[in-house]
């Protein structure tokens, strides 16, 4: 028998990779029916950890669906944690929801199978890790995480633990956009040659701003250390805590190419074909910047305005989609279907991570593909901070020849916190 | 921390009156691209001077200025070290936090060793400790780690475990044994902290460290040491070193008979332990845990493309339903080319998802040997495996596949024939028609009408000879028609090649053959073959004559128009006129045609129009026409007020279609809209419309 030691060829990433190529192939026919490891009438015990805007939203999705049940919320924010509470209590008719300020208390029940992580971008990484590690299954918000090394101590901390993970970026639920990706996958726009992603409308679209300090609030009312969890030392403001603020700070976010570019470059690394790796080339163009693939297929991270949207060209057509519901092609009888849909729900995608916790089988947003996808703006964001071209290694994740760049790829966690 | 004497204070420093408001002005108008000024000055010292200025609350735009020229100064190999020395500078005065802070931000770029000493001096500092170690963690330089170690000792409390973090990612082996009695610290963060770091580093001697204090632990702290543990073996594995990897991991995937310990256990122990790597897998996919099971199927599935798995193909048939399930379809993802030897008979499980299962990956690994196999799947009683059987067939690659099929069709049972037959339709076979003609002819209707379904997708010209000799043989009406039908769906999509054959047939046929005959020579649609179906039309036979009317109402082109307008005017039959009528504007709707062609006709059509229904249907046509000539006819019906709900429901339909040129011509009929209409919905659309058009 003919096998390989684990230096030569059976190495971690390869045997990921292999992972996320059979997880992540949505756009090929499912000729696999997902069989179900747990009982069809059992629940999915759910934590949901993080209840601002977005995690009521998510909350809110998981909650209509009757296979799941939600036993604990989470957040330092103690108006938000009741509120999460009273969302779950109404949901149930009961007062049974746990509300925790320290995600750690709720990771540490056993009973509970999955959580929703929809915290600060900040935290995302750090609590997807202990997750895995305490065993539970992850439907984790976009981005990923606020730097390259993190997003891959994720992808191997779900690896590693055997973990189901969903990053929410549910725009891969989404029938009109899974279409607009296959039609340029399939070849049927002619050679490829131009991927437009959106970054969001931010103004300024990143800063690193401090604010001056304010007297901290009573920990029980809301713990600002927690909350700053990770994050360099800063002294308490409100402002800081407000998406307004925090979602552009390049110590809690990657600003607007993360925001909007975690969906938008994630649509087009999936129509590139591209979900297990990215462009090799990055450069700085009029307050924007444009990547290249390595077969010269273009990214260009274009100025955003509302609905969010991509587009791909190619030599025989195009394709434009956007959060409204178009979805145009040129020539206009690529678009074959008339069924679509409006706005950008996660509904499907909720169910999908739901079908995938019940058949072990990883759903359409694993963590390396959300990582990926992610790393893309992370080096674009790094490159605008230069303000120089980068070539970029997507097999070793670093950039070539380039010391100065490549210490950007990571942060120190402030103490105590350890990924 | 002090503050700097004044002999201390390097050029730039602002003083205690500070510079900032006047700098600002200076900075903002450096902050302008660089290609855009020629022969920037320097600046760099006024960017230093406002970095250090900087106060809480700071204007933004300020540090972007700050930073744009620090930028600039940082691509300039010369003034690197400059910036750097600077830096250091600052983060060593009393600047306020935020001018520190952002100084370590910077100096993460360019910092060296010369670096370090300040660096490590603020390692201890609650505010900045993060991020100085965030410069030293990436520093390439040894000096780094041996100020992380040395400050290992230096430190207390929370800044104590950030540097021992720093260590772990930086990986440094010297710190061992500066670690190690922090691992049995009674505060249980630090120990805590000072495992993972243990386990990142992953030596030898940090994994005996780790391995030593699991029995030591316990188990409501045991997590951390794990996760550690599972760090040291990763390293280990990295390093090549199998037998101590296997060492951390085997003992773990022992001791945990279930859950994400035992897994990433098996997960260590297969990749430390290649040799043995089947052997684990089988025993895991026939245990009684679940998950454990699911995991090693997955594993299959992403093994190596030239790893053997002949091991796990043999104990396929002895391990459970739902691990066989799990293998069969890692198995298949993989293509395995030893995955089919064994389908066959668990085909034939007794346990439904097996059998469903193992036909459904035949269709995966199978080949042109298997299509009796799938065939005989596809004719049996238990549903499920039928329709498996079925997608098999149909998804078996290869042209061999189908020259089986056809080479095993005559000796078929009937029930697998019709399949066959089926599955040749299905997968679009065209080199398998000739072979099917003979079916038509075959007594069991069923067998006859999936060769007929089949013809209907497959057959091309060289079948209309032999299709219309089985159609003069045919023994009644019924099958006729059915054979008609079936060179109708030919000459539909073949075109003249097939029609010329049927219109050849069909001048000299007995009146029963023409009548089968003109559904084909309606979807061909060509000027031959409307003469021919005019000449029908005319023909003494009453039943030839209706057969005629029924193929020109469902013609395949505009061609027909003239004639079914004729018959709208002029037909005998009241029927025959509004049938006529309905069908032409029904055809200008649907039949790909030039714009100017179908405007051309629906003109007319409205003109011919006798009543309010007919004009209904015509205005409903023309909304299909994106053209501004066909918006403007629409907009004459908006002044009938019998028309204008129609009229208006055809404008908002055409108006989002016209080309920018035309928005203002479709912004004036949607104003006629809002006058006319009366229909809520219609009126919505319009003003919604208008909304839009920044009305």
């Amino acid at each position: 028998m003919r096998q390989r030691s684990a230096k030569a060829g059976w190495n971690r990433r390869r045997f990921l990779r292999a992972t996320v190529t059979g997880a992540a192939a949505v756009l090929a026919p499912p000729w696999f029916w997902p069989a179900r490891a747990r009982g069809a009438n059992d629940r999915v015990v759910l934590g949901a950890i993080g209840l601002g805007g977005r995690g009521q939203y998510g909350l809110g999705a998981f909650l209509r669906h009757d296979d799941v049940q939600v036993v604990a919320v989470c957040d330092p924010d103690q108006h938000r944690r009741q509120a999460g509470k009273a969302q779950v209590d109404r949901r149930y008719g009961h007062q049974d929801c746990a509300a925790y300020r320290d995600l750690r208390e709720l990771l540490a029940r056993p009973d509970v199978d999955a959580v929703l992580i929809a915290t600060g971008d900040n935290w995302h990484a750090l609590a997807s890790v202990w997750a895995a590690r305490a065993g539970k299954d992850i439907y984790c918000e976009k981005p990923m995480s606020v730097t390259i090394s993190e997003g891959w101590a994720v992808v191997e901390a779900v690896r590693r633990h055997a973990r189901i993970f969903q990053c929410g970026t549910q725009r891969r639920s989404i029938g009109r956009f899974r279409f607009a990706a296959e039609l340029a996958r399939a070849g049927r726009l002619g050679r490829l040659h131009t991927l437009i992603a959106e970054k969001a409308p931010m103004d300024p679209e990143f800063h690193e701003r401090t604010l001056p300090a304010e007297p901290e609030p009573d920990p029980s009312v809301f713990d600002w250390d927690l909350w700053l969890g990770p994050a360099s030392w800063r002294p308490y403001n409100r402002q800081i805590p407000t998406r307004g603020f925090w979602a552009a700070h390049l110590d809690f976010s990657g600003g607007a190419l993360t925001e909007w570019g975690s969906h938008t470059a994630d649509l087009c690394q999936m129509a590139h074909g591209s979900d297990l790796s990215g462009p090799i080339e990055f450069e700085p163009h009029d307050g924007a910047v444009i990547a290249r693939y390595a077969d010269g297929v273009k990214l260009v991270f274009a100025r955003g305005t509302w609905p969010l949207s991509v587009k791909f060209e190619g030599s025989e057509g195009s394709v434009y989609v956007d959060d409204d519901g178009n979805l145009e092609t040129v020539p206009a009888s690529l678009r074959e279907r008339r069924d679509f849909g409006l706005g950008y729900p996660a509904d499907d995608h909720v169910r999908n991570f739901l079908d995938g916790v019940r058949s072990r089988q990883q759903p359409v947003a694993p963590a390396e593909v959300a990582h990926r996808s992610n790393t893309v703006c992370q080096v674009a964001n790094i490159c605008r901070r230069l303000g120089r071209p980068l070539r970029w290694d997507p097999e070793r994740e670093e950039f070539v020849g380039d010391e100065e760049a490549n210490r950007l790829r990571r942060r120190a966690l402030r103490e105590p916190w350890v990924i | 921390m002090e503050s700097l004497r004044p002999e201390q204070r390097p050029r730039w420093y602002p003083g205690p009156c500070g510079l900032l408001p006047a700098l600002v002005v200076t900075l903002l108008s450096l902050a302008v691209p660089a290609t855009s000024r020629a022969a920037a000055p320097p600046g760099l010292p006024d960017a230093l001077r406002a970095l250090a200025a900087l106060q809480p609350g700071f204007d933004p735009a300020v540090l972007t200025a700050i930073e744009a020229r620090l930028g600039e100064a940082l691509r300039d190999e010369g003034q690197r070290a400059e910036v750097e020395r600077a830096l250091v500078e600052l983060i060593e005065s009393d600047a306020s936090w935020q001018a520190r802070e952002i100084a370590c931000r910077l100096l993460k770029r360019v910092a060296t060793a010369a670096a370090v000493p300040a660096l490590a001096r603020l390692l201890g500092d609650p505010q900045l400790a993060a991020r100085a170690r965030d410069v030293l963690e990436t520093l390439p330089d040894p000096a780094a780690d041996r100020a992380l170690i040395e400050a290992l000792g230096r430190v207390k409390g929370r800044a104590r475990l950030g540097v021992m973090a720093s260590l772990g990612v930086r990986r440094t082996a010297d710190a061992v044994p500066a670690l190690l009695p922090l691992t049995r610290s009674d505060a249980p963060l630090e120990a805590e902290t000072a495992w993972l770091t243990l386990g990142r580093i992953g030596t030898p001697e940090a994994v005996q460290a780790l391995t030593e204090l699991r029995a030591a632990i316990p188990e409501d702290r045991r997590s951390t040491l794990l996760a550690a543990l599972f760090e040291a073996g990763e390293r280990l594995l990295e390093a090549g070193r199998l037998a101590e990897a296997r060492a951390v991991f085997e003992p773990l995937y022992r001791e945990y008979p279930a859950g994400p310990v035992r897994q990433a256990a098996f997960q260590g122990l297969v990749r430390a332990d290649p040799a043995e790597a089947n052997g684990h897998f089988i025993r895991a996919l026939a245990s009684a845990d679940g998950g454990l099971r699911d995991l090693a199927a997955r594993l299959v599935a992403e093994l190596p493309a030239d790893w053997n798995t002949e091991p796990l193909v043999r104990n396929l048939p002895h391990i459970p339903a739902r691990a066989k399930v799990r293998l069969m379809e890692a198995l298949a993802r993989r293509r395995d080319p030893h995955l089919r030897s064994v389908l066959n008979g668990l085909m034939r499980s007794s346990e439904p998802d097996v059998a469903v299962t193992a036909v459904r990956v035949l269709g995966a690994v199978g080949s042109a040997r298997d299509v009796s196999l799938l065939a005989g799947a596809a004719i049996t009683t238990n549903a499920a495996v039928q329709a498996a059987a079925r997608a098999a067939l149909r998804e078996v690659p290869g042209r061999e596949f189908e020259d089986r099929i056809v080479e095993l069709l005559p000796r078929a049972k009937p029930d697998a024939r019709v399949e066959m037959i089926r599955a040749l339709g299905d997968r679009g076979a065209a080199h398998a028609a000739p072979a099917l003609v003979w079916y038509v002819g075959a007594t069991n209707p069923v067998l006859r009408s999936a060769a007929l379904d089949a013809l209907s997708r497959l057959g091309g010209a060289g079948e209309v000879g032999p299709l219309l000799a089985r159609l003069r043989a045919a023994p009644d009406h019924e099958a006729r028609a059915a054979i008609g039908e079936t060179l109708a769906e030919i000459c539909g999509r073949v075109g003249v090649p097939a029609g010329a054959v049927v219109l050849e047939a069909f001048a000299g046929a007995s009146p029963e053959v023409r009548l089968a005959l003109l559904p084909a020579l309606s979807r061909w649609g060509s000027d031959t073959a409307l003469a021919a179906v005019e000449r029908a039309l005319a023909d003494p036979d009453a039943a030839l004559r209706e057969a005629a009317f029924r193929a020109l109402t469902g013609w395949n082109s505009l061609r027909a128009g003239p004639m079914l307008a004729r018959l709208a005017r002029e037909a005998e039959h009241p029927t025959w006129r509004t049938l006529a009528f309905r069908a032409w504007v029904r055809q200008l709707q649907e039949v790909e045609a030039p714009a100017a062609e179908r405007l051309a006709q629906l003109r007319e059509a409205l003109a011919q129009a006798g009543s309010v229904e007919d004009k209904k249907l015509v205005l409903g046509a023309l909304a299909e026409v994106p053209t501004l000539e066909a918006l403007q006819v629409v907009a004459q019906g908006l002044a009938d007020p019998a028309l204008a709900d129609e009229a208006g429901a055809a404008a908002v339909r055409l108006c989002p279609l016209l080309p920018e040129a035309d928005q203002a011509a479709g912004r004036a009929v949607l104003e006629q809209v809002l006058v006319h209409a009366r229909a809520e919905g219609v009126v919505n659309a319009a003003r919604r419309q208008l909304r839009g058009l920044g009305r």
